[in-house]
């Protein structure tokens, strides 16, 4: 009651003196200009709005508007602009020149944590913020891969050139074997799914979940790195966390503002770093030159000689090709060039509309999307439509409602990325042998002894693989000021996504003619929901004058549900049948998996005068997937600053604007990408056998998984020391940091005794270490009216290392990969070629034990595809109308596994099963000869050795990640289009690299399974682009 | 405003109440450990289990693929390094499917180790003594095989009869000698004989099956007598005869023991030869397969395709059965055993060669000696089962690897014990010459 009455006398008095100063002068327009209130540079298109009215207007270019007014003098006028103080004049004359303070908010940035924001100036952890408008200069579809090259201590690689694939992001190195290393996800208080849900054979190759998301529609990104941000995430943060949060309205928003973004352009394969295949001729030789050399080596055998050379005139006179033997001679060969049938010049457009605006007590963003990328593999293409809507209303001071939904389509036209007998768009137009006609005799596409022929794979009438994702994210909530310093929220959010896959092989296909007669297709159908609960209650409060206090508690319960429902049919009555009820042949398969997690968490946080911080976190975690004993796990983080530049011996220091120390330490965890059933001894039911003869199968079971019950987290532990230095009032920014993560109780499949009946068994086996500097630099270069130059560098360096293991693991079909103690995760582990003899043309290795003999034994780690250092360099200018956006990245000591070379560097000895790289001919043929390409051979270790370290080579590459050139023009110009904003602008992508690496991409991976990468095969490289459009706001 | 904070700790204290039941799921499509073998059912589809790794671990694709090209007749048509390092006799111990064989053969063993273990133990009426018996029997007889085929192709290998609980049970123990191996091969055998029954199923372990595989066992041994005892009791009875011609499809009276595919359980072998093949006769054995005075029916087993390709036929379909045992076999076997008994029977073993010749309509063999006989049987084999892993066993077994595939080193005669499974049990030892 009393409140209500403080009230009412306030806005008599208020109303009182309004009426009583009476100038009754009527004016019928106001001209004037905004201004920055520090440097008295003009604002371009700040607004100003007479209050009460929706009678307002823009300034232009030189800061300057007029308005229209028919309003009694004096009126109150409202200016605001972005990053300024809003500001309300009483104006009493027809000219007047508004200065708006910077927003002091702004100034001192806010950072989004977990549950909660903070200002960046009093913040004690690491985290990296990152704003989407400076990272969409790159058009791929997803905007995890869109972060390379901005965060200090965040890896980004993209393993192909396909858009809406798999992306690897690393924040501050890998510190899990089995366990996932992805950090968590999580889109509007909603931990989004990062895992794929693919269960189709694309030959290890894996869409994203979070291309399902418009980059658009995000607000900021925000990477939370060290142990105190982290911890309140407990048993999921180890990996770190990224935040992203989405576009909201504005409450009392002047105006409602529409932005129209629309480009288009094209992507296509860099020609200079194709693989460069050998002619039909040179093929030919090569193989008979190897048969050749075997007979003489090894006369007792009768396989390979002069006599059986593949490549010789047929007695019958005809050449065929196909045959196993008798092609015709070398010379006679013909040349078929299959790649530039699988490769093109790519379409990509883009469109995306969205209105953002708000009355009193409501806000809301609305924003729509379309993108549709081509890849430049054919006939693989990627699109996405989507539709946000973000609302909020007060339903009165104390009561928040809010909701956040985003529903998304992406399809996918596919293609098998992998090698084996069924697969691969790129191998199959790679590996087929120069010489190998595109057809048959009869006219029928030809196809090698591996793979299906190029031409059945880019029609897809003939082969047709796609994706369809339906998704929906959202979280609503409640939000209750129940005192006054202390809020309560609750919410609810849910991701759930509908993933249908769908291929289809017709009659002329290996799959559906031979292997499947009739036709072969098989639809899968995915279930996957993330249902989140969560309660958190905020307390803030200064005592006395300095002493500020927050607090936070909450809870969270979360389940997880994934159903699989497959069918499969071959054996269609023709090709025109398609649906599986038409097939003679039909099965059906069903799974399904659940895991559940509940926990506790809170944040005390504490600081004296804006001088000392202290921050402490907690999170108890309980999850399903742990047995009984091992359920709860506990997390806790502590935090301090010293905000230097608040003490009385620097704030008169000019020089330096601001200087913080900030330490941390803590613990996180991860359970990530492990079974829901890990710690379950378990029985399968799929191993049916009949009883007799005529019954048919029946059902069988048998044992599929060895108990674990003492299966428990894994837990990084993660110390921070951080410098934040302000200098020349922040023009200079430097934020530096270094860390060390120590995991325990690694989650790994160690590997066991094949004598168990089981090849592994998950267990808590290992510890990693992970160390590391992080240097971000952000300077504005030049600051002066139109004309304004600012870098961003960021570089980083991680050392990872293997401190305990049970065993070495080995990883990938061939082993090419092993993780060993004292060495970094996921080493190459490799024989090493030391030279060719130049005298024998013989390969010569190390032999490390000395025992005279290739075995295991002499194999050892060869380094890493863990980069010494890697970071990445923007530059951007603005010159009047003019914007120009530079961003390089780049890595340095990462080796790669050339996998298509080894491949193709064969030797001749895979003869008409894969083509051969012209760097083939640089074989050693008689002696004298200097080469690291050994004689050509069937025997011997010449070509017989699989991991072989003269296909390991360096994966460094400097690279001119994206150039974006704009133009906005004049307010004036914008404005006789009824338009505020008119930018046009044209962008490249991937536009140049500087790399030794003799592969298309030194990023490419064929598997972007976690310990499988660094190994390049089956992957179109990162297409270079270029890109025209416009943006535009109303 | 108070009431808020009632409800936050009401909720809480729910979420905590049935906290305890929302943290318990169970897995929807598998079973734990404890609810596997516990009624006649569930002894059953453990059984069934243990065939299924029969039929697609330890005779899976990749298996046939290098036993093939070992017995240098087929030869790989996508020429990897791994089928060089096979043809050249030039294996490592770090070439994975080496672990993959070796993996297969345990797993399969683990299966029958949980079946011998529980099923006695079950408490079921319906579970007759017959029916355990049967179960028991089978298990048996499933480990023998696994172990026989370990001894074959790794020599001597560890013995584990019980089924693993914790990795913990199977460390530190060292391997086996091959002589140990064939003997546990043969007590598994010889408990297998007197819990089977006598009845005629052929995809499943019967009294037979095991006298035919017993048999097989004796001529590794040299324990002639004891093979054509045991081959002169399926011989004995009419449901196994030769048919003609020359056919491998199910069911017949051909099939001894074979194992069966279904669409959901394919074939792995089909697709060694058919699709992008990835096996394929040599000339030299196409030719012999041709040849009507050598291959005969058999002749089937080799086509030439439109593009001139040797296209090996041996499963048509990817359900087709896989043979392990068949009734020509046990009539070569019987040959070598007659000719080679403390008292050999030429006759009986010529009459035996012939039986198979002339299924395939090939003029009866005119060796006289035992010699000659036997390097007829050999050359009878090599036709016979010129799609099926046999001849890279029989060349070793006989001690004809040296001179026919000029293959000198014996240690080459085994191969090395994959080198992961020594690095996770130390005690293993490498086999020589690896």
């Amino acid at each position: 009651m009393k409140k209500k009455q403080l009230l009412l006398l306030f806005f008599t008095l208020v109303y009182g003196l309004a009426f009583s100063q009476n100038t009754p002068t009527i004016n019928a327009t106001l001209s004037g200009k905004i201004v920055d209130k520090t440097t008295q540079e003009p604002l371009i298109g700040a607004s100003v709005l007479i209050k009460g009215t929706t009678n307002g207007a823009i300034t232009d270019v030189e800061g300057k508007f007029y308005l229209k007014t028919g309003q009694k003098l004096p009126f109150t006028l409202v200016s605001s602009f972005i990053g300024y103080t809003s500001q309300e004049i009483v104006v009493d004359k027809n000219t007047i020149i508004i200065e708006l303070a910077p927003d002091a908010r702004q100034l001192g940035e806010i950072v989004v944590v977990g549950y909660g924001t903070q200002e960046k100036k009093s913040l004690i952890s690491s985290i990296a913020k990152i704003n989407p408008k400076e990272t969409q200069t790159t058009p791929v579809a997803s905007f995890d891969a869109q972060l390379q090259g901005q965060a200090a201590g965040v890896q980004v690689n993209t393993f192909s050139g396909m858009p809406g694939e798999g992306v690897r992001v690393q924040v501050r190195g890998t510190g899990s074997i089995n366990s996932s290393n992805d950090p968590l996800y999580v889109i509007d208080g909603v931990f989004a799914n990062n895992n794929t849900l693919s269960t189709i054979n694309l030959g290890s190759k894996f869409t994203s979940p979070l291309a399902d998301f418009n980059p658009a529609d995000i607000e900021s990104i925000e990477i939370l790195k060290d142990a105190s941000a982290v911890a309140i995430y407990g048993s999921r943060g180890a990996n770190g966390v990224v935040l992203i949060t989405t576009k909201r309205g504005n409450y009392e928003a002047p105006k409602t503002k529409y932005d129209l973004n629309v480009s288009q352009g094209v992507q296509w394969a860099d020609p200079t770093r194709m693989w460069e295949l050998t002619t039909g001729p040179e093929h030919a030789t090569l193989v008979n030159e190897a048969y050749t050399n075997s007979g003489i080596e090894n006369p007792a055998q009768t396989r390979y000689s002069f006599a059986t050379r593949p490549f010789q005139p047929n007695t019958k006179g005809i050449a065929d090709p196909f045959s196993t033997t008798l092609r015709g001679n070398p010379e006679d060969q013909q040349t078929y060039d299959r790649l530039s049938k699988v490769f093109r010049t790519a379409q990509i457009k883009n469109y995306d509309f969205s209105v953002r605006g708000g009355g009193k007590s409501i806000r809301y963003y609305l924003g729509a999307g379309y993108t549709k990328q081509e890849a430049i593999l054919r006939p693989a293409s990627f699109e996405r439509a989507s539709f946000k809507f973000n609302f909020d209303t007060k339903l009165n001071e104390n009561v928040t409602f809010g909701s956040s939904n985003g529903v998304y389509r992406s399809f996918r036209q596919q293609v098998r990325g992998g090698a084996g007998q069924e697969a691969g768009h790129l191998l199959s137009a790679l590996h087929h042998p120069t010489y190998f006609p595109f057809t048959y005799a009869d006219g029928t596409f030809s196809r090698g002894s591996i793979y299906e022929s190029i031409d059945n794979l880019i029609d897809i009438n003939t082969a047709n693989i796609s994706t369809t994702s339906l998704r929906y994210l959202g979280n609503q909530f409640v939000e209750v000021n129940v005192l006054p310093n202390l809020k309560f929220k609750t919410s609810f959010g849910l991701d759930y996504n509908i993933y249908n896959e769908q291929e289809f092989f017709n009659d002329q296909t290996q799959i559906g003619g031979v292997l499947n007669p009739g036709g072969y297709k098989n639809e899968v159908n995915t279930n996957f929901s993330v249902f989140v609960n969560e309660q958190t209650l905020a307390y803030k409060k200064t005592f006395g004058k300095n002493h500020n206090f927050s607090a936070l508690i909450g809870n969270t319960i979360q389940a997880t549900n994934l159903k699989v429902l497959s069918a499969t049919g071959f054996g269609f009555p023709n090709n025109s049948f398609q649906q599986i009820s038409a097939a003679s042949n039909r099965t059906s398969a069903q799974s399904a998996s659940k895991s559940t997690l509940a926990s506790f968490f809170g944040r005390l946080t504490y600081n004296f005068d804006n001088r000392y911080f202290l921050e402490g976190t907690f999170r108890a975690d309980a999850s399903s997937k742990f047995g009984a004993n091992n359920r709860w796990g506990y997390f806790p983080g502590i935090g301090a600053a010293w905000r230097v530049k608040q003490e009385a011996f620097l704030r008169n220091v000019d020089v330096i604007s601001d200087l913080k120390l900030r330490v941390s330490a803590g613990t996180a965890g991860n359970q990530n990408g492990i079974s829901d059933f890990a710690a379950l001894g378990l029985w399968n039911g799929t191993a049916q056998y009949p009883d007799n003869l005529t019954s048919g199968d029946k059902s069988g079971t048998a044992p599929s998984q060895l108990a674990n019950p003492d299966l428990k987290w894994e837990k990084t532990a993660t110390y921070n020391v951080g410098v934040d230095l302000g200098l020349f009032k922040d023009r200079l920014f430097v934020d530096l940091n270094a860390y060390y993560k120590y995991t325990t109780d690694a989650l790994l499949y160690v590997p066991i005794p094949g004598s168990t009946g089981y090849a592994s068994v998950l267990s808590n086996g290992g510890e990693v270490s992970n160390k590391g500097v992080e240097l971000a630099v952000t300077s504005t270069n030049i600051k002066r009216s139109g004309w304004e130059w600012s870098t961003t560098f960021n570089i980083a360096r991680n050392v990872n290392r293997a401190e305990k293991l049970v065993s070495p693991i080995t990883f990938e079909a061939r082993e090419y990969i092993r993780t060993q103690e004292g060495a970094a995760l996921g080493s190459y582990w490799l024989y090493k070629q030391l030279y060719v003899d130049s005298e024998t043309g013989n390969a010569v290795f190390d032999d490390v034990d000395k025992d005279g003999k290739l075995t295991a034994a002499d194999r050892q780690l060869l380094g890493n595809l863990i980069p010494d250092f890697f970071g990445g360099l923007t530059n951007r200018i603005s010159y009047k109308g003019f914007d120009l956006n530079l961003l390089l990245t780049f890595q340095y000591g990462n080796k790669v596994y050339n996998f298509n070379r080894f491949i193709l560097e064969g030797g001749g000895t895979r003869d008409a099963s894969r083509s051969i790289l012209k760097s083939q001919l640089n074989r050693w043929q008689k002696p004298g000869d200097v080469t690291d390409v050994p004689r050509l051979t069937f025997f011997g270790n010449n070509y017989t050795i699989e991991q072989n370290s003269r296909f390991l080579e360096d994966g460094s590459f400097l690279r001119v990640k994206s150039l974006s050139i704009g133009y906005s023009f004049p307010t004036r110009v914008a404005r006789a289009i009824k338009a505020e904003k008119v930018r046009l602008f044209a962008q490249g992508t991937n536009l140049w690299i500087f790399t030794k690496y003799t592969g298309a991409d030194p990023e490419s991976s064929g598997s972007a399974l976690q310990n499988r990468q660094g190994l390049d095969t089956a992957t179109p490289p990162q297409p270079v682009g270029i890109q025209v459009g416009a943006s535009i706001s109303f | 405003m108070k009431k808020f904070i009632v409800i936050l700790f009401l909720c809480t204290g729910v979420s905590l109440q049935s906290c305890k039941n929302f943290l318990e799921v169970q897995p929807l499509d598998q079973v734990s450990d404890e609810q596997t073998i516990f009624d006649k059912t569930s002894a059953e589809t453990a059984v069934r289990g243990a065939y299924r790794g029969l039929a697609n671990l330890n005779y899976s694709g990749g298996f046939q693929n290098t036993i093939l090209q070992s017995g240098a007749d087929i030869v790989s048509v996508n020429v990897g390094l791994t089928d060089l390092s096979v043809t050249n006799y030039n294996l490592r111990s770090d070439i994975p499917f080496l672990q993959t064989y070796w993996n297969n053969n345990y797993n399969t063993i683990n299966r029958t180790n949980h079946i011998l273990e529980k099923v006695p133990l079950v408490n079921d009426v319906k579970l007759t003594t017959e029916l355990k018996n049967q179960f028991l029997g089978e298990a048996y007889f499933i480990r023998a095989l696994s172990y026989f085929d370990l001894a074959r192709l790794y020599g001597g290998v560890q013995l584990f009869l019980t089924p693993t609980k914790s990795v913990a049970d199977k460390l530190g123990v060292k391997k086996s000698t091959q002589a140990q191996v064939y003997a546990q091969v043969l007590d598994d055998l010889t408990k297998a004989e007197a819990l089977l029954p006598s009845t005629i199923v052929r995809n499943r372990a019967t009294k037979f099956t095991v006298y035919a595989l017993r048999a097989r066992l004796y001529l590794y041994l040299k324990r002639y007598d004891d093979a054509e005892k045991d081959l002169n009791l399926v011989l004995a009875n009419t449901n196994y005869r030769l048919i003609k011609p020359f056919n491998l499809a199910s069911g017949t009276t051909e099939s001894v023991f074979e194992l069966t595919y279904t669409i959901n359980n394919q074939n792995p072998g089909f697709t060694l030869w058919q699709g992008n093949r990835q096996l394929s006769p040599t000339a030299t054995l196409h030719a012999l397969l041709n040849d009507p005075k050598v291959g005969g029916g058999r002749k089937i087993l080799s086509k030439l395709n439109a593009s001139n390709q040797f296209i090996g036929s041996i499963f048509p379909t990817n359900t087709s059965a896989n043979y392990v045992i068949r009734t020509a076999e046990l009539y070569l076997n019987r040959a070598e055993a007659r000719l080679n008994k403390s008292t050999p029977d030429i006759e009986g073993a010529l009459s035996d060669l012939n039986q198979v010749k002339s299924r395939s309509e090939i003029s009866n063999s005119t060796a006289t000696t035992k010699e000659a006989i036997l390097l007829d049987i050999e050359n009878e084999r090599r036709i016979e089962f010129a799609l099926e892993p046999h001849r890279w066993f029989d060349l070793v077994r006989t001690g004809r690897a040296s001179a026919v595939l000029k293959l000198a080193d014996a240690n080459k005669y085994i191969f090395p014990i994959p080198a992961n499974e020594i690095s996770t049990n130390p005690v293993l030892e490498q086999n020589p010459g690896y």
